[in-house]
């Protein structure tokens, strides 16, 4: 550490002591070596204290002064946070006073009468090494902005505790906030930061009286604690406690636990896990709370075994592009109007995987670029495919990861496609979801924008999840608006739902677009949908996803009905 | 003038206090003068005059501090006795203790 701090600073010494000779006599000795401010009693020292606390190394004092003595400087100090962090050395004849002064946080006493010179020195100098390495370490690992451990510096710290309290039973517990960049975006980055050291702070409280230590890492927490067996409803309690503080329903505190973790594996892979079981609530609403178990295994080998599968899926064909259509209900009869791609993966070992399942999986692994790829040619050819056997256009939607946008050849890919099936751009709609412009905003505009100028037609998908205020969705480059499956889901349930789907309707209507509904499924939610002018409906309600053999027959009943139209 | 050579005939262990003046003669015998000046030996005296026992001790204290540094031997011894007597406040005549730091320090008083 020595080699990190600058020997050639003359650091401020403060010397405070009522006898002018002590003063003199201790100040000509420091001098030597660093620069001295004194103080006669123990308020002016506390003056000096205050004003010079940026600069200065080291405080001897002396203890018995009139107007206020040394160990109630002592106490002062020991008040002040900031202030504590100075190291005091106690310049006494009497035994006693040692003990009582280094309770009170003096770091060393030098006695009366003085010592030799060069072991006062000595000793400065050493308490000062000391401290200012003990800050620099404390520094580098608290985390400013919470108090709590720095990750690099917790694991170290765990390994500690293990060694110390090796019969106890611990619980390693990974809490993390999802979308925290969404609350940033809507809320400030000074209301996140708010958050952030709100559950810093109930964190802290669980530590209280018990063997256990924390961190922060971004929106994660990561906490390592004894195991006790009430542990579950006092779990419970924080979180519910932790979730009134969002205000936004797709953001919350999630936590995972691993129970009593084998002491004999890693302390990053205990983590690995816990964060394994947090992870697995991302998407489920219902639950705040997820533990690691034997049923985690098997899921790290189906998850292996997917992402490892994924290429020879190519290859085999068990990707396949399914069609879901999209019906015009503003007439006096639906009309095919469009459809939208939905992958499936016929796995050759597991049978059909739901998109629910891999698609995550393959973003998490980088692979959901060249999946997402894949779509898009199969669905360019498809499209061609129609028209050469139908003579009719069907505009297909396919989504877009966000990832996908930050690609350098992104839009070149799509102008590909379209030379190559000689198609227009406006046959592929480019959905994005609501919450892709949530991120670096400004940028996806400008892609997207680039897009829209060539032809492109742009679909906002999740329309009213709450990502977006009303301010971005003005400013978004769109052509029509998807609303979110959620808010149709209840909408004949539920009045509240129902009020929310009319106010986005006007929303709606001030923009100017037209909106697409999707996971319609009765006859009910179809005319509620259609009374408040939302006429393209995708759902069960008209059909499920099917493969393109199967949609083409929907495609010869929608010519039939024109032609019938026609006559 | 008091000087090294003096003090030493005095009792004192100069040795000691100039070591602790880093060898600074002129340095030392400057703070030896200012040490036997102070004005604390005549608050001490009035101290104990008032029998206010808590304020003997703590100016005792100081000076046996002080005079102890500058490493004037006999005056400290004396000041060490009476320093004892008022820290454990006994009700004792303090005149003869006082009296013998008065006789040491104007030892030395008389050779500035």
């Amino acid at each position: 550490m020595d080699n990190l701090i600058n020997p050639n600073i003359k650091r401020l010494v403060l010397i405070v002591d009522d006898e002018f000779v002590n003063r003199e006599m201790l100040g000509f000795i420091i001098k030597r070596d660093y620069n001295v401010i004194f103080a006669k009693n123990g308020q002016e020292a506390l003056e000096q204290i205050k004003k010079h606390k940026n600069l200065l190394s080291i405080v001897l004092l002396d203890l018995m002064m009139p107007i206020m003595d040394g160990f109630k400087v002592l106490q002062e100090l020991k008040k002040d946070e900031e202030l504590s962090r100075i190291p005091v050395i106690v310049l006494t004849s009497e035994k006693d006073a040692e003990i009582e002064s280094l309770k009170l946080g003096a770091v060393d006493f030098i006695n009366k009468p003085y010592d030799m010179p060069e072991v006062i020195l000595a000793r400065v100098r050493r308490s000062i090494d000391l401290s200012e390495s003990y800050t620099m370490i404390e520094n580098i690992s608290r985390d400013e902005l919470t108090g709590l451990l720095t990750k690099e510096f917790f694991f170290q710290y765990c390994e500690r505790l293990d060694k110390y309290y090796s019969e106890k039973k611990m619980d390693a517990i990974v809490f993390t906030i999802s979308h925290l960049d969404l609350i940033i975006e809507i809320n400030g980055r000074s209301y996140g930061t708010e958050i952030l050291k709100k559950i810093a702070n109930a964190i802290k409280g669980l530590l209280i009286k018990t063997v256990g230590t924390a961190c922060r890492h971004s929106d994660t927490f990561y906490l390592y604690i004894e195991h006790k067996n009430d542990k579950q409803e006092l779990l419970n309690n924080f979180m519910d406690e932790l979730n009134s503080l969002f205000d936004n329903s797709r953001s919350r505190l999630i936590c995972g636990i691993t129970q009593n973790v084998d002491k004999k594996i890693d302390v990053s892979k205990r983590f690995e896990k816990a964060m394994m079981a947090c992870s697995s609530l991302y998407n489920n609403f219902s639950d705040s709370i997820g533990f690691y178990d034997a049923g985690f295994n098997q899921k790290e080998m189906f998850v292996e075994n997917l992402v490892s599968d994924v290429k020879t899926s190519f290859e085999n064909n068990s990707f396949i592009v399914y069609y879901q259509p999209k019906y015009d209900i503003s007439g006096s009869r639906p009309r095919l109007s469009s459809a939208e791609a939905l992958i499936r993966w016929n796995h050759p070992r597991f049978g059909m995987v739901t998109p629910r399942s891999f698609i995550p999986l393959l973003e998490e692994n980088g692979l959901v670029s060249g999946l997402d790829y894949f779509v898009w040619n199969e669905v360019a050819s498809q499209i061609r495919r129609w028209r050469d056997q139908y003579n009719i256009i069907i505009p297909v939607s396919v989504n877009i990861s966000r990832i996908d946008i930050y690609k350098p050849d992104f839009e070149n890919n799509f102008l590909k496609l379209i030379n190559t099936n000689g198609l227009k751009p406006s046959d592929l709609m480019l959905e994005f979801n609501e919450s892709a412009y949530t991120g670096n905003a400004e940028q996806i505009v400008k892609v997207i924008e680039s897009l829209r100028s060539k032809g492109f037609f742009i679909e906002i998908d999740n329309f009213g999840s709450g990502y977006s205020s009303f301010n971005m969705l003005s400013d978004l480059p769109k052509d029509a608006l998807k609303l979110d499956i959620e808010l149709i889901r209840n909408i004949a349930k539920d009045e509240k739902n129902l009020r929310k789907v009319e106010l986005l309707m006007k929303v709606v209507d001030y923009l100017n677009v037209p909106v697409v509904a999707e996971g319609v499924e009765t006859e009910e939610q179809c005319q509620l949908l259609k009374k408040l002018k939302c006429n393209i409906i995708q759902g069960f309600y008209f059909s499920k996803p099917l493969p393109p053999e199967e949609f083409k027959l929907l495609i010869e009943k929608e010519l039939k009905s024109r032609e019938n139209e026609r006559e | 003038m008091l000087n090294i050579t003096k003090m030493n005939e005095l009792g004192c262990n100069t040795a000691e206090g100039l070591k602790r003046c880093l060898n600074q003669e002129t340095f030392y015998l400057n703070l030896v003068q200012m040490g036997l000046k102070d004005e604390n030996f005549a608050k001490l005296e009035e101290a104990i005059k008032n029998n206010d026992l808590d304020k003997s001790f703590e100016i005792a204290h100081g000076l046996k501090g002080s005079i102890g540094n500058l490493a004037i031997t006999p005056l400290y011894n004396a000041i060490c006795e009476i320093t004892e007597e008022l820290r454990a406040k006994k009700a004792i005549d303090y005149s003869p203790l006082l009296e013998k730091v008065k006789e040491n320090r104007d030892k030395f008083l008389a050779e500035l």
